[in-house]
């Protein structure tokens, strides 16, 4: 693959003496939205967050091996704060920082870095809003509590609170997980229309998701990759090839997998 | 039905009667001693209403409007004002919650964020003895170290003739006093803040520092909350204050001089009261005035602790 | 260096410099009644715990003999009397937790909590010792008993919270009446709980000054039984610090130490078993 947006090799993360994540390797191409499947416990969220150094926040969290992107070595070439400009996050359960208003939630990343104050602020807030989705619905109340909107409306603002630093790269952890049918596939609309200028990277626990939004995907299992490739090829290879190379456990994976179709 | 009726006849009413009897009974003994603590505290506001009412018939309304305290033999000559004390009693409160504020925002923080785990279970064990330490010894600590070092200070402030007792020292000391509760109380909602927003905000690219003033912008009530209710024990902190103090009767609009407060005038003439006509009621209604404000910033306090509860976890 | 990191290295300097006050405050709080009051322990020797406070001026500081023993009759005395009525309103709120008087019980504890200390030695002075005519051991130990009476509640209260529902359910599928189940069952399994909240009533009776102020009295050379005039630690030091002779505010250095001493450990012993409550 040429110029990956996101380079991941030999990655290794260990929480104390438990090794959680083994030996990834991945490439993520440009401008595309690529799928982290796999089973709950699996370790694909410890993968999204040793991605932006969330995962630092663990004290007893430790990570070799390399996370380029955009060329970029997130862990030796920078400073953990910036590398929010780099990958923007949203989470599985939307959350608006309760004690601010729907505008100084998207405002926040901004200010922290003193990028912009004043109409710049205001610029950069809106069009956020506009790509999310959300400014129709909100631009005469953002001054109102960011909790005052309902489930759906929040993660949309979650994603402009990401938006804001304008990230080539966007982390999504199971972000429709706790929404209902409706709202979920608002969302879905809103990554594949976002995909056409931002690398997005999504963890799902729902392959059908996924054949919906995503051009590509790795399948995680037990903190290994099992499967990479094209999202049709994901789930098409035939059965008996995969059987060779695979232990007892994966091979209940991929079946359980392909079982839902 | 018949068969019901049938069952409800069979039963024998002896053991009805000494099911419900043991309910009852337990109910009954267990309520004598909730009864009695109910008495006590609405026979503590009674007394105190009820031996103000001499001080209040003799001197009415004067006694907030005089700003001397004059024991003397002849009755006649006897005048008392509340004012100057109680001032003083809110003054030294507010310096105390200020200076406790800084106190436990900062050490909130340095336990939560800077320190490592092991170093942290030290200096919380360190705070837990000062919690519960003798306030007497607050006292006298106060008369060993502060005195000087405010009497130092007020020097260089060009203050002549200082002895260093004042309510500048007497906030500092009770703030001191007061830093080991707010402490837990900031500490245990900063750490009771849902990992999702720690996440958010550490997802957003903000330092260490960053993220603490955030998330104590989160928990802001909590620690209004827990300001007020250590006003509430600054104001009714009595050996602590009395010994730093300098007990000089007088509307402290220095700070840097003695001073006194309800407290510490209850503390210095209590002994002495029943010996003129009126002191004991003049101090009893300077309690019963301490007691109402106490208890008001307590009561917000504590509202206010309720309602950021809920802020914290979402609901609005 | 630009603005940003500017700011959080200025907030990061105020944040450890006030820690460093703070805790340094509390430090010599804590360590300067202890050297300084071991250092006169030590040089009157043993006589420090057997012999009543010598006359003023004198080389020696003298004992705190009696005060030693007023102390300690007045503490147990409160904590006879406060205990179980604490203990069982503690168990009254937990077992009837919606009643009227449960909510009203519960209300009286935190406001009797609140009331400041030296408000409650006035309220017993107004009471019983105009009634007796006199200060006595037996006033202190009733100004004790209701500064420490709120703190039994609480603790008595949580403890018996924590346990588990499956607990009682299994005592009443037993056949037990409800009295049997509280006072057999429920109880004896919390004894830890139980046992903190003693000690934190004997620490809190242990480091009270105000409240005896005015009702105990304050006898320093000799112990004149329940109705007589007594003192304690915390009086001593109260009264001792404040003279000018030399060997009395050594007394009072002494008796600190002691002070200091024994609310360091039980706040320690405290700490720990509290936080061992498992089930």
């Amino acid at each position: 693959m040429e110029n990956p947006s996101v380079r991941i090799q030999n990655l290794n993360v260990y929480y104390g003496n438990e090794q959680v994540l083994f030996n990834i390797n991945l490439n993520v191409p440009r401008n595309s939205v690529y799928a982290i499947l796999g089973p709950s416990g699996c370790g694909k969220s410890t993968l999204l967050r040793a991605i932006n150094r969330l995962i630092e926040l663990r004290p007893e969290a430790r990570v070799e091996g390399k996370v380029e992107i955009m060329g970029i070595d997130v862990y030796r070439d920078l400073p953990r704060e910036q590398v929010a400009r780099l990958a923007g996050m949203v989470f599985q359960m939307p959350n608006p920082l309760p004690h601010l208003s729907i505008y100084d939630n998207v405002a926040l990343g901004p200010r922290l870095h003193g990028i912009a104050k004043g109409k710049k602020l205001d610029e950069i807030v809106r069009e956020a809003l506009e790509q999310a989705g959300l400014w129709e619905e909100v631009k005469n109340k953002l001054k109102m509590p960011a909790i005052s909107l309902s489930g759906g409306q929040q993660q949309r603002l979650c994603i402009a609170r990401a938006l804001a630093l304008r990230p080539p790269v966007l982390l999504m952890d199971e972000p429709t997980a706790n929404l209902d049918p409706v709202n979920a596939s608002k969302i879905e609309e809103l990554i594949r229309k976002l995909s056409r200028e931002t690398t997005i990277i999504i963890v799902t626990h729902d392959p059908e998701q996924a054949k919906r939004v995503a051009s590509r995907g790795a399948i995680i299992f037990k903190g290994k990759i099992v499967r990479e490739n094209f999202i049709d090829s994901l789930f098409t290879v035939p059965y008996y090839e995969l059987i060779q190379k695979l232990t007892m456990e994966e091979r209940m994976v991929i079946e359980a997998l392909q079982g839902i179709k | 039905m018949l068969t019901m009726n049938i069952n409800y006849i069979y039963l024998p009413t002896k053991y009805l009667v000494s099911v419900s009897m043991n309910r009852d009974m337990l109910r009954i003994m267990l309520s004598i001693p909730g009864v009695l603590l109910l008495s006590i505290d609405i026979l503590l506001i009674l007394v105190l209403f009820k031996e103000s009412i001499p001080v209040l018939t003799y001197e009415g309304l004067r006694i907030f409007t005089e700003f001397q305290w004059n024991a003397a033999e002849d009755p006649a000559k006897e005048v008392y004002g509340i004012i100057p004390p109680l001032v003083g009693s809110l003054y030294v409160a507010i310096l105390a919650i200020m200076f406790a504020s800084f106190f436990s925002i900062s050490l909130t923080v340095f336990i939560q964020e800077i320190i490592p785990y092991r170093a942290r279970l030290a200096i919380e064990e360190l705070i837990n003895v000062a919690a519960s330490f003798p306030t007497v010894l607050y006292g006298l600590w106060g008369l060993t170290l502060i005195v000087p070092l405010v009497r130092q200070l007020a020097v260089k402030l060009g203050y002549v003739n200082v002895t260093g007792a004042s309510i500048v020292t007497a906030g500092l000391v009770l703030s001191t006093m007061i830093a080991p509760y707010s402490t837990a109380i900031i500490k245990s909602v900063y750490a009771s803040v849902p990992l999702s927003y720690i996440e958010a905000i550490a997802s957003l690219g903000a330092t260490k520092i960053e993220r603490a003033i955030i998330v104590l912008k989160m928990i802001f009530p909590a620690i209004v909350s827990s300001l007020l209710l250590g006003f509430g024990r600054a104001v009714g902190e009595t050996t602590a204050v009395t010994l730093v103090i300098g007990n000089a009767y007088r509307l402290p609009l220095d700070p840097f001089l003695p001073a006194s407060t309800a407290t510490s005038l209850i503390a210095n003439n209590f002994g002495m009261a029943t010996y003129y006509k009126y002191e004991y009621s003049a101090l009893m209604f300077a309690a019963l005035v301490l007691l109402i404000t106490s208890s008001f910033f307590s009561y917000i306090g504590l509202r206010l602790a309720n309602r950021s509860v809920r802020i914290v976890r979402g609901e609005q | 260096m630009n603005l940003r990191s500017i700011k959080n290295e200025i907030v990061f300097l105020l944040i450890v410099l006030l820690v460093g006050f703070i805790l340094l405050a509390i430090f010599s709080l804590i360590i300067v009644p202890l050297i300084l009051g071991f250092k006169v322990i030590i040089e009157t020797g043993p006589a420090f715990f057997t012999t009543a406070p010598a006359a003023p001026g004198e080389e020696s500081s003298g004992g705190i003999y009696y005060t030693l023993i007023g102390s300690f009759v007045m503490i147990s005395l409160a904590v006879a009397i406060a205990f179980p009525i604490g203990f069982l309103t503690g168990v009254y709120i937990n077992e009837y937790p919606q009643t009227r008087l449960a909510i009203l019980a519960e209300s009286a504890s935190h406001f009797l909590s609140e009331v400041p200390s030296v408000i409650l030695g006035i309220f017993i002075y107004a009471t019983y010792v105009l009634a007796t005519k006199k200060t006595s051991l037996i006033a202190g130990a009733l100004s004790l008993s209701l500064a420490i009476l709120p703190y039994t509640v609480v603790q008595v209260r949580e403890s018996l919270r924590v346990i588990p529902f499956i607990y009682r359910e299994a005592a009443h599928s037993l056949g037990l009446p409800r009295w049997k189940t509280v006072f057999f069952v429920l109880v004896p399994m919390n004894m830890r709980g139980i046992l903190v909240g003693l000690l934190s009533a004997f620490l809190r009776a242990f480091s009270e000054t105000a409240p005896v102020l005015f009702t105990a009295g304050a006898a320093f050379y000799g112990f004149y039984g329940l109705d007589g005039p007594s003192s304690t630690l915390p009086l001593l030091v109260w009264n001792f610090a404040r003279t000018p002779y030399e060997n009395w505010q050594k007394l009072a250095w002494g008796a600190s130490s002691i002070l200091a001493l024994v609310s360091i450990s039980l706040s320690l012993i405290i700490r720990k078993a509290a936080k061992e409550v498992r089930f």
